[in-house]
């Protein structure tokens, strides 16, 4: 019995994509992980979130659907899906924000090949967040630079104690940097959210704000910032004010933002807005945004739209040759898709029920590790390798710096850039 | 685990100072709260008209947990690996400026505290500043855990 040791694996679970994961494998089993969160260590035993001693049911066999899911073999698999999206006029490839950088990539030409919609998981937030971003300035920094300068951080509409657990240790407010030698003492946490959490008990001051209202928040803080009457407000405005007198004294602040802000449909609003106050703010002092993925490669496929064309919105292909991509979301036309694949999500969950309702009437083909409940309303089924444990790959952390994921594991599964790679080659 | 102070637990004590405990009730009171000795260790509070002051003593102390030398009380079902204990540590800081910055220790970094399988354990209690009696101050770790799954005693 021999044990292997990897030192500095990338881990594969949240946007932070922590490189300092030592991990002792033993046959072919991981043995004991050291620095890995809970979320991490779930991902590494392939159990559910948070819970590392429930097993996650993982797909053993590619199966296809006649009247129930039937096991089959690969090529089978290949050809049905090939059908099924070739004879599609409007295909929809989603999800991928689980996929290294490079499957990503064949997934978008096989998007471009057959015409269709490509939308990331989550785009609706990340796309209007990077082209606000476009329009004013870059107002982003590497987490190294805020970890060695912040003085304020700012969580507006997350909870990184569960959606990234060791952002706050790593990154923000707890670790000593290079100016700010004493750590959490010599920084500020604030914290906006709809109801108090963790983080809002960990915070020098908690703002609770009203589901979906968030940018009347931001309005209010940019009239204070100008120093123009904001009595209209009704909400916590001692508060607000208390944290704009605050937000004005600092030398570096950052705020990191999550999925809260998309609550309501108000996503583009919310970041408008929430670009604007950063703006205003950077005439007095030095402010950076950041989002806080809770899938570890959101990055990467935003960052692959605005290489490939120019533009971080979901990209539609169809109609003529040129990707027409000014909109935030395409999920709002479901209705005109007709097929659909899916990569490493699970829709039936993330989506709301009006919008997933209209994908169980398309036939689906899904490549995804476990058994989730998209699975049961696939026509195929792919069983695929855990990129950054059983399969190499390239994965962009939050801030767009790129990590090279590491494989610590034999899987007999394929990974889904060559399950991607071999429907777009039989789609040629 | 809510924090207790000595005046609180000495209310319920005899207030004699018969030392047939080996101290006086203050000192009892003392080691009630850092778990050294369990409220059955005093004779009178065994007799019946004491009876109300044990049960209650024993509410406020809650079930016997197992401790470290240093009085760490881990909960192993709440941690949920965020790291900020180790970040803060300042003896783990001294052995490596890496960790203090925020980087998990390496193989060779002799720390105090390290997270091992997704939770954190105590590897050093040696090195920890509460091992020695003289500086029982520092209590870094349990006051910035954002789940209160480190408790100290």
């Amino acid at each position: 019995m021999s044990e292997i040791l990897y030192e500095s694996v990338v881990c594969p679970s949240c946007g932070c994509l922590c490189d300092d994961i030592d991990v002792v494998v033993e046959e072919n089993r991981v043995k004991s992980i050291r620095n890995v969160c809970e979320w991490g260590i779930s991902k590494f035993l392939f159990t559910k979130k948070f819970t590392p001693n429930v097993k996650r049911g993982r797909v053993e066999k590619p199966m296809i659907r006649e009247k129930t899911l039937v096991e089959t073999d690969y090529e089978a698999a290949i050809s049905r899906a090939v059908d099924i999206l070739k004879g599609s006029k409007k295909p929809l490839i989603y999800g991928l924000t689980n996929s290294g950088y490079n499957a990503q990539k064949i997934a978008l030409s096989i998007a471009r090949r057959l015409k269709g919609l490509f939308e990331p998981r989550g785009a609706a937030l990340l796309s209007s967040y990077y082209a606000a971003m476009g329009d004013s300035n870059f107002y982003v920094a590497p987490l190294e630079e805020i970890r060695n300068n912040a003085d304020l951080i700012i969580y507006w509409g997350c909870n990184p104690i569960h959606s990234t657990p060791r952002h706050l240790a790593r990154y923000s407010v707890y670790p000593r940097g290079r100016c700010k030698e004493r750590g959490s003492q010599d920084r500020v946490v604030f914290t906006v959210d709809v109801a108090e959490n963790e983080m809002g008990k960990l915070s020098r001051r908690f703002l609770q704000v009203e589901r979906g209202t968030d940018f009347l928040v931001m309005e209010t803080m940019m009239k204070l910032l100008r120093e123009e009457n904001a009595e209209d407000y009704k909400g916590d405005i001692a508060t607000i004010e208390n944290m704009v007198r605050q937000m004005t004294k600092v030398s570096y602040g950052a705020i990191f933002f999550g999925m809260g802000l998309s609550a309501k449909d108000n996503a583009a609003k919310n970041i408008e807005n929430l670009m604007a106050l950063v703006k205003e703010l950077n005439r007095k002092t030095r402010f950076v945004i950041l989002p806080l993925y809770d899938d570890f490669n959101t990055s990467g496929v935003i960052q692959l739209l605005i290489r490939e064309l120019k533009s971080p919105m979901p990209a539609d292909f169809s109609g003529d040759h040129v990707a027409k991509n000014s909109k935030y979301s395409l999920l709002e036309n479901l209705h005109e898709i007709d097929a659909a694949l899916v990569v490493g999500d699970d829709p039936f969950w993330s989506l709301p029920s009006e919008k997933s309702d209209l994908l169980k009437k398309i036939p689906m083909v899904l490549i995804d590790p476990y058994w989730t409940r998209t699975t049961n309303k696939a026509q195929v089924v792919f069983p695929t390798a855990v990129t950054g444990i059983e399969a190499e790959g390239i994965a962009y952390r939050m801030d767009g710096l790129p990590l090279k994921l590491k494989k610590v594991l034999e899987s007999e599964y394929p990974s889904d850039e060559s399950i991607l790679g071999d429907i777009y080659q039989r789609l040629q | 685990m809510a924090k207790l102070s000595m005046y609180q637990l000495y209310h319920y004590l005899p207030k004699t100072d018969c030392e047939k405990c080996g101290f006086s009730c203050m000192g009892f009171a003392n080691r009630l709260i850092s778990r050294d000795v369990r409220p059955e260790d005093c004779p009178f509070l065994l007799e019946p008209e004491y009876s109300e002051s044990l049960t209650e003593l024993n509410r406020l102390l809650g079930p016997e947990v197992e401790k470290e030398i240093t009085g760490l009380i881990i909960d192993q079902e709440k941690c949920n690996g965020c790291g900020i204990c180790v970040t803060v540590c300042e003896v783990n800081m001294e052995k490596s400026q890496e960790v203090g910055a925020g980087r998990g220790p390496g193989f060779s970094d002799e720390v105090v505290l390290r997270i091992d399988n997704g939770k954190i354990k105590l590897v050093d209690p040696q090195s920890c500043r509460r091992a020695n009696p003289s500086s029982h101050i520092c209590r870094a770790c349990a006051e910035l855990c954002p789940t209160k799954a480190i408790s100290l005693v």
